[in-house]
């Protein structure tokens, strides 16, 4: 398998640690706010619970064997093909954008 | 000379001893020679400021600021791009004191967190008609002329050792820079893999 890194170029897959789902987001937990059980839920599945695509799954990938940068790609989990690559800088700083 | 280089000690110890190495041939075709930067610098551009830094860079240092994976040069200075708003900059050799900055200008500073790797790195610089045959028993990119040219630079993986690598003219001679801690490994590939061409270690500051 190899990834196009958005920075670097085309690198086989052993440049790369896979670092998990990329469509999770942090539950936004108010600092001092009370632990109930909602919140703790929320947490728990952010923590340990994944799903397990078949076919197209977006994930976090860093070049750790190059250029170091965290990449949000997209991947197809039977096949390995690679629909797209974007630099995880960029996808987090839109995913805030649009919730402010 | 100046007494500094009776002290120095390049980052890889013994582990590259000058002179030939592996087949005996007229020409080796393999050479290193091991530079002694007189300083060298990480350099991460603060938050937004990338671009005023490739403009204060390029006035003050006179060195076109690389926005990809490339290498440009001004004299004993040069600058390789390694990684996102990242680059290591050198100035060299050692023993030419007088011409170097013991800090960086600060229309640079105020643009970039700066981390002294001076001794932190070994910089090599590779040539000789074998080189790129060498280079292909560890390098998994292209080096082929028509994908990796002079002025490209990339960060990959040797034989596993990650290290920056650039190329700086046609002959063809590359730039590597290997952590100090991963240089005596690099040398040992290195010399494993040149012997079959014959290989020649210099002493960079005897250029
Ligand atoms: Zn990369």
């Amino acid at each position: 398998m190899r990834i196009p890194c958005c920075y670097c170029g085309a690198r086989g897959h052993e440049e790369f640690t896979y670092l998990g789902d990329a469509t999770l987001a942090r539950p936004s937990t108010e600092i001092g706010a009370p632990a109930d059980d909602a919140t703790a839920a929320a947490w728990h599945d952010y923590v340990y619970v994944r799903d397990n695509p078949s076919g197209r799954h977006r994930e976090l990938w860093q070049h750790t064997g190059g250029c170091r940068a965290w990449l949000v790609v997209t991947r197809d989990t039977r096949t390995h093909e690679i629909h797209g690559v974007e630099a995880a800088r960029d996808v987090a700083l839109a995913r805030e954008a649009t919730h402010e | 000379m100046s007494e500094t280089s009776t002290l120095w000690r390049p980052p890889l110890g013994d582990a590259l001893k000058i002179g030939r190495h592996g087949r005996r041939v007229d020409r080796a075709g393999v050479t290193v020679d091991i530079v002694r930067p007189a300083r060298a610098w990480s350099l991460v551009a603060r938050r937004g400021a990338a671009d005023a830094l490739a403009i204060a860079a390029e006035q003050e240092l006179g060195l076109p600021w690389p926005k990809a994976p490339r290498y440009a040069a001004r004299g004993s200075t040069f600058v390789v791009w390694t990684g996102p708003d990242r680059w290591l900059l050198v100035e060299g050799p050692a023993g030419m004191s007088d011409s170097v900055r013991a800090t960086l200008p600060a229309g640079v500073t105020s643009h970039v967190y700066a981390t002294d790797q001076t001794d932190a790195l070994q910089i090599l610089h590779l040539s000789g008609p074998r080189l790129r045959d060498a280079l292909a028993k560890g390098v998994t990119i292209d080096l082929h002329p028509r994908s990796f040219a002079p002025g490209n630079a990339a960060i990959t993986q040797v034989s596993h050792l990650t290290v920056n690598l650039w190329q700086i003219s046609d002959d063809p001679i590359f730039g590597v820079a290997v952590a100090r801690s991963l240089a005596g490994s690099f040398a040992s590939w290195l010399t494993a893999s040149a012997a079959e061409f014959g290989l020649e270690v210099r002493d960079g500051a005897d250029i």
